[in-house]
């Protein structure tokens, strides 16, 4: 039952790569669009992009525990 | 007192399975400190060595602040000052702008908390070392701080009751308003556990691949020589893969810091704006 802790971490992984590829997706064309815009750009991926490796991170930590 | 190590007679084999003992009789009068079970109590807590590490990154920081502190000129010279100041005006500019009104009341507690992050963090990639962000009470705290320090602002930015009633936007009708601000306050009360968890997570699992790639590196060199086949060849590779995320362990030192303060930016932001 140990082992099934071992499948959570690429799972989790699965959902957060695609989001945040998808946001730094956008954020490349809207800095495209506008370089004027690139330092807030910036800011909001870094932003995002750190509110979803929490989740990431938290499976792996959770997943060495159990 | 006296402990039975204190008064062992013979040679001391384990010099840190005495030091708690003699530290106590050197300091335990003038500070209530007591030792019991090899473990060092001061005022009834027990002292753990990531407390330490804590305590000695505060001074670690305070030192090199007053350091830079003494240079401070309109022109700097020299190459410490230089980077103290591209510090200080990055989190001025990209973490302040956050905050559209009154910036420069907030900027020492956004620079302390970036600076303290920041050298705890290189402080744990030296080997072996035991450091501040490392355990998720030390993260806990300074994000209990940051709660504390952001409703406080908010409190005394617009008075106890504006500062409910700013929970909800404007235009929503006055009776949703008390759904609208529980909803708020619950939503609170997740932020410092998560900026709590961000951090801990993120040095956590960067030390733990570290440790899993040494690991590795050296369970393949043992197993060549214990005659398991011809593993040795895959040994540097895992060494080569530590010296990369080493790399990338720096970078994500830097950013977690920076998101850290970021966010404590826009928490004094949605706590001090005025619609």
């Amino acid at each position: 039952m140990e082992v099934l802790a071992m499948f959570a971490y690429p799972l989790a992984v699965i959902g957060a790569a695609t989001c945040i590829s998808l946001l730094g997706q956008v954020a490349a064309k809207s800095i495209a669009r506008q370089p004027e815009a690139g330092g807030t750009i910036q800011t909001i991926f870094i932003l995002g992009a750190a509110f979803i490796e929490v989740l990431c991170l938290l499976a792996f930590v959770l997943s060495l525990m159990a | 007192m006296k402990s039975v190590i204190l008064s062992k007679t013979g040679p001391i084999t384990n010099p840190f399975e005495v030091l708690p003992y003699w530290v106590e009789s050197m300091v335990g009068k003038k500070v209530p400190m007591h030792v019991q079970g090899g473990q060092m109590y001061i005022f009834d807590v027990g002292l753990s060595v990531n407390m330490i590490g804590f305590v000695l990154t505060s001074a670690i920081v305070g030192f090199l602040c007053y350091l830079a502190a003494k240079r401070m000129a309109l022109v700097p010279k020299g190459t410490g000052v230089n980077l103290f100041e591209l510090i200080v005006e990055f989190v001025r500019n990209n973490i302040g702008g956050m905050i559209h009104h009154d910036r420069k009341k907030y900027e020492p507690f956004l620079l302390t908390t970036f600076f303290f992050i920041l050298i705890a963090n290189f402080i744990g990639l030296l080997p072996n070392a035991k450091f501040a962000t490392g355990t998720i009470g030390a993260t806990f705290a300074l994000a209990f701080v940051v709660y504390i320090y952001f409703n406080w602002v908010g409190i005394k930015a617009k008075g106890g009751w504006g500062y409910l009633k700013g929970l909800s936007p404007h235009g929503v009708p006055a009776v949703l308003a008390p759904v609208i601000i529980l909803i708020e306050l619950v939503s609170m009360m997740l932020r410092p556990v998560s900026l709590a968890l961000r951090l801990w997570a993120n040095m956590y699992a960067g030390h733990i691949m570290l440790g899993i790639f040494a690991l590795l590196t050296g369970l393949f060199a043992q197993a060549t020589f214990d005659g398991a086949g011809a593993f040795i060849a895959a040994s540097p590779a895992w060494m080569l893969l530590l010296a990369v995320i080493y790399v990338i362990e720096i970078l994500i030192c830097v950013i977690a810091a920076f998101v850290f303060t970021l966010l404590t930016a826009v928490y004094i932001d949605g706590a001090v704006a005025d619609h």
